[in-house]
């Protein structure tokens, strides 16, 4: 069989708080059996014609206080993460890989680099950190979908430029680039030229 | 073909300056600089009906002026060639970077007619839901429901000054019976004016809106020129192509050869366009030998 099966989005049939209380059951399911971000757009075709993703997300938010998971903007979407404090416990009981780990101390300085400075070539960053860097460091942040190739910048060769990625932001916890720690602030403390 | 020494200036251009005694000034209580904002609108709302215009031309130049406002709200200093080298030579597949993504929402946002689901469209990162409920927000007059959609969406999204900026000049424009977006309030407020209480917001709006007008005015007239003279020499040009690639030129930002298909091929395309400089109707952008940018 093919093409999606009907559900009753609208739940006419249930009294309203019962029908509030399906649909937020139902964004959490949704969020639950997916390993990424979900769109808003894919949450909002499991509940009522017109009805506020945003205000669900408050409500499941203000449900999950006492959980050790919480319901995050990623992007363009949400998506259920353990709270950072159980992290630790989380890595000695399964030895989980995250997006960062494997990755060495420069090709991080060079990820939040670029996060400030994109889109920038490898060039751009050889300015900054006054050496080469190298193709497999570049290679090692975009197999880890970290980063992604921008516009080409109009010089000789037409280099690539880069840029982060969505999953940039998940692995740092981050709403949105705004959230990066202030270019003003770490301009003054000396650690952003 | 040699030309005669055109004057740019020549005032074959039928659209005016905004007079001078429309201004707002520091003393002005909010009704007062509210006669003066509705004056400039009025005055704006004929320029944007004068037959000359290349009215996809100046929404596409104000767009990228609102980008680099918005940039500047954001704290990221940006100049127009950085941000014109990150727009123009985005190919498909390609990820824009931060400040291309803001300029990416500003010219589809004035490229179709206004409606949530154009707003969408430029908006990709903001639910169907909040944008409708934004434009709702405000009531009373143009400006006023433009004032309550900013206040609304910098409440709901307090970090994405650009789509709040967005937001509000969409409702002004849809209010004043306008289709098509024309940045305003995107272009002049600042991030103080962002910041600032009800009443502070509102004269800052007013302001913002009568010096957006003001220069908008000068550059429809000087765009109108340019687009005139280049017209008067392109009926002359035989290259095979040459109308569709005038059209792109008259209606965008700036073009790279590679956007001028029509020409065929970069090579006659770059060709193309460095005759229109030497005839003097267009100009490169970029001020690069390589990668150039063209534009009127």
């Amino acid at each position: 069989m093919t093409g999606t099966p009907l559900i009753d989005r609208e739940l006419e049939d249930l009294p309203p708080e019962l029908r509030w209380q399906e649909w937020l059951r139902r964004v959490e399911a949704v969020l639950f059996a997916s390993k990424d971000p979900v769109e808003v757009d894919a949450l909002q075709r499991v509940v009522g014609q017109g009805v506020s993703v945003e205000i669900l997300m408050s409500d499941l938010k203000a449900q999950l206080k006492d959980r050790p998971y919480d319901v995050a903007r990623i992007g363009d979407g949400w998506q259920l993460r353990t709270k950072a404090s159980y992290g630790e416990v989380i890595r000695v009981a399964a030895n989980v890989e995250d997006e960062l780990s494997g990755l060495k101390e420069f090709d991080v300085a060079v990820l939040a680099a670029i996060a400030y400075h994109q889109p920038i070539t490898r060039d751009g960053l050889r300015d900054i950190f006054g050496k080469d860097i190298a193709r497999e460091l570049i290679g090692r942040l975009s197999s880890r979908d970290l980063i992604a190739a921008g516009p080409r910048s109009p010089r000789r060769g037409a280099p690539y430029t880069y840029v982060t990625t969505d999953l940039f932001l998940t692995a740092f916890g981050l709403e949105s680039l705004a959230d990066l720690p202030d270019r003003e602030a770490m301009q003054d403390a000396g650690i952003l030229g | 073909m040699k030309l005669s020494q055109n004057d740019p200036t020549s005032n074959s251009v039928s659209i005016r300056p905004l007079p001078k005694w429309v201004g707002v000034k520091a003393h002005h209580t909010i009704e007062e600089a509210g006669f003066f904002a509705g004056a400039a609108l009025m005055h704006l709302d004929q320029v944007l009906l004068d037959a000359e215009l290349p009215a996809d031309l100046l929404r596409d130049r104000l767009a990228m002026e609102a980008s680099l406002n918005c940039l500047t709200v954001a704290g990221r200093t940006y100049g127009l060639g950085d941000l014109r080298d990150e727009v123009h030579f985005l190919r498909d597949g390609d990820a824009p970077g931060p400040a291309g993504l803001i300029a990416m929402s500003w010219r589809r946002a004035v490229e179709r007619p206004v409606s949530v689901a154009s707003l969408k469209r430029a908006l990709p990162h903001i639910e169907t839901d909040l944008i409708a409920e934004s434009m709702d927000a405000g009531r009373g007059t143009p400006l006023d429901r433009a004032v309550g959609t900013l206040r609304f969406a910098l409440s709901s999204l307090p970090k994405d000054e650009a789509a709040a900026l967005i937001l509000a000049d969409a409702v002004l424009c849809l209010s004043l019976a306008w289709k098509r977006l024309v940045p305003l309030l995107g272009v002049s407020l600042t991030r103080r004016d962002l910041r600032g209480d009800p009443d502070a917001l509102q004269i800052a709006c007013q302001k913002a809106l009568v010096s957006a007008v003001r220069a908008h005015s000068d550059r429809a007239a000087d765009l109108a020129r340019r687009v005139e003279r280049l017209n008067s020499i392109a009926v002359k040009l035989r290259a095979k192509g040459s109308e569709e690639a005038v059209a792109l030129i008259t209606s965008r930002d700036a073009v790279t050869p590679a956007h001028l298909a029509s020409l065929r091929s970069s090579r006659s395309a770059r060709r193309f366009c460095d005759r229109l400089i030497e005839l003097g109707v267009i100009r490169e952008l970029s001020g690069r030998d390589t990668f150039r940018l063209y534009g009127v």
